[in-house]
């Protein structure tokens, strides 16, 4: 860093957050696929409240960026499509986690 | 304001809506009545089995080997389709299975206590004497237990509603099946309730529902 100016070097850890997972509904999404092993679209409409078109507009934003991945699984002989959070989207929830965190814990009062 | 995000209150609420369906009340209270009437048929009819031997043996066997299957299978047709289905952490699964081992090992116990009863007539006369008493405590233990493991906190007052209906029963020299029967008539009415509850808030969603 060559930055002189303290406010210089916290502006980087605000740029650096990650906005695909700072976005209300998505973070909702992956909080409650950290904390699961895996769910159903079912089940994350019931426990997110978003809808089945907001989920899945969100989903493949998700999967795309490789946080989570999409499968079809056969859970006694019934057919479920399961979404669970992969190495890489837990890895960057927590560095979102200690981001936010850290970005909170800096800011002094004014 | 607003209230911290807290990652456990989210597990913790995810698994409880999973369970609010009533459907593990429904099927102890079911269980407990089985045993009630079973018990009734042998006060009716003393045949070939000793009554001890039934009242240590029935509600065990008839928790452990029929209800967990109609259980599974109306979580299946009841709550998957409306709540959907999910996989919980690994430490919930523990606890699951810590739940599961508990009941696997009542039923051992109970077998035992229940062999050992035929063969020593001082052991039937100290069951028969307290047997109320063992149950309520007994019972209090196991629901205490579940409830801890579980998180389900309506399992600890089914646990003291069983200790106390149980030593009082003992104390007031009231028949042993009539506690029996409260009780599974308690459970079952919760779990009706919680199952009416659980069905208005959550109906079951069909894919043209939730398609856009």
């Amino acid at each position: 860093m060559t930055g002189s100016n303290p406010s210089d070097q916290e502006l980087p850890s605000v740029q650096d957050i990650d906005r695909l997972i700072h976005e209300p509904a998505r973070l909702t999404i992956l909080i409650h696929l950290y904390v699961l092993k895996s769910a159903d679209y079912v089940f994350l409409t019931q426990q997110t409240g978003l809808t089945w078109g907001n989920l899945s507009a969100h989903l493949a934003k998700l999967e795309e960026a490789g946080y989570i991945k999409i499968e079809k699984k056969f859970v006694d002989r019934r057919p479920y499509t399961l979404v669970h959070l992969t190495e890489q989207g837990r890895a960057a929830f927590r560095a979102y986690q200690r981001q936010m965190k850290h970005l909170f814990e800096e800011l002094d009062e004014f | 304001m607003t209230k911290p995000i807290s990652l456990k209150a989210v597990e913790r609420k995810a698994y409880l809506s999973y369970h609010k369906d009533g459907l593990v009340d429904i099927c102890l209270g079911l269980a407990l009545l089985t045993s009630f009437i079973g018990f009734i048929v042998v006060a009716l009819y003393p045949t070939i089995f000793a009554d001890v031997f039934w009242i240590i043996m029935t509600a065990p066997i008839s928790v452990i080997w029929i209800w967990p299957f109609i259980y599974m299978g109306a979580k299946k047709s009841i709550t998957i389709p409306r709540l959907g289905y999910a996989e919980f952490s690994p430490k919930r699964t523990k606890k699951t299975r810590g739940i599961i081992a508990l009941f696997f090992i009542i039923n051992f116990v109970s077998l035992f206590v229940g062999f050992y009863a035929l063969v020593s007539r001082e052991f039937t006369l100290f069951l028969v004497a307290h047997f109320l008493v063992i149950l309520g405590l007994v019972g209090l233990l196991l629901f205490g237990l579940v409830a801890y493991l579980s998180d389900f906190q309506r399992f600890y007052v089914y646990g003291g509603l069983t200790a106390i209906t149980f030593i009082l029963s003992y104390y007031l020299n009231i028949a042993f099946y009539i506690p029996i029967l409260s009780l599974g008539t308690v459970l079952l009415v919760a779990g009706i309730v919680l199952l009416v509850q659980f069905l208005r808030q959550y109906p079951k969603v069909e894919i043209g529902d939730v398609a856009e």
